[in-house]
């Protein structure tokens, strides 16, 4: 079964990480990279990105022939997605056993519409 | 350069909503298949899912060791997104045009290219 899981966290995080030498991040987030690498070789992440900070994000709204542009994401919050994965597992657990060795904050599960 | 696109709204509950709301929602889902479709073929849409309604996901949350798994999405807000995909155009504006055939509400953010340094960490 696939699940998508979505990396989360706030606005000040990015900020505070915005801020970071490429040295700083791969102190503090260098254990992101090593899951993706470990899970990916084992065959459990079939997909996955990481996106830029929330300021780059533009949003497309409205009907057909009166679409909008607007900056920053349609969702309104102080929390924001820092990036994905796709994983290939055989149930929700094992999709949530992994979120849970995540190192760096929040993870929502969700499973994909299969076709 | 790579875009990801996260589609805004839910097939979840459509079926209590009055029947033109439904009717205009089975309407837009239908012609977000076609849009899949097409540019799928085109080769601009690289990956994507559709995701199950928001009653579905799980969060999973660590502080200071401590894990915890709770029901429903960690992002507290109306608004959900319904799924996504990952295309590949020449710029922002190939990635506006695309967006602008969806059928409802999109987000467009541009990736972290991690293909020329194996060093640098994903942060999420």
């Amino acid at each position: 079964m696939k699940y998508v899981l979505l990396f989360v966290g706030t606005r000040e995080d990015q900020d505070r990480w915005d801020e970071m030498s490429p040295e700083q991040v791969q102190a503090t987030m260098g254990g992101a990279g090593e899951w993706f690498e470990k899970f990916s070789r084992q065959g459990k992440i079939v997909g996955g990105e990481q996106l830029q900070g929330y300021k780059t994000v533009s949003t497309i709204q409205g009907r057909n022939g009166n679409r909008v542009v607007t900056d920053g994401p349609f969702i309104e919050s102080k929390e924001v997605i820092g990036g994905f994965a796709i994983v290939d597992v055989k149930d929700r657990n094992e999709a949530e056993e992994m979120a849970k060795t995540w190192p760096a904050g929040p993870v929502e599960v969700w499973p994909v519409v299969e076709r | 350069m790579k875009y990801v696109l996260l589609f805004g709204g839910t097939m979840e509950g459509v079926e209590h909503l009055e029947p033109e709301a439904r009717a205009a929602a089975t309407a837009d889902y239908e012609r977000s298949g076609q849009w899949f479709e097409k540019y799928t073929k085109a080769g601009k849409v690289v990956d994507g899912h559709e995701l199950q309604g928001p009653s579905t996901a799980t969060t999973v949350t660590r502080r200071n060791g401590k894990v915890t798994v709770i029901d429903g999405p960690f992002i507290e807000s109306k608004e959900v997104i319904g799924g996504y995909a990952v295309i590949e155009v020449s710029d922002l504006d190939e990635a506006l045009e695309l967006a602008k055939e969806w059928p409802g509400t999109v987000e467009i953010r541009p990736i972290v290219d991690h293909s020329q340094d194996r060093e640098r960490a994903p942060r999420g």
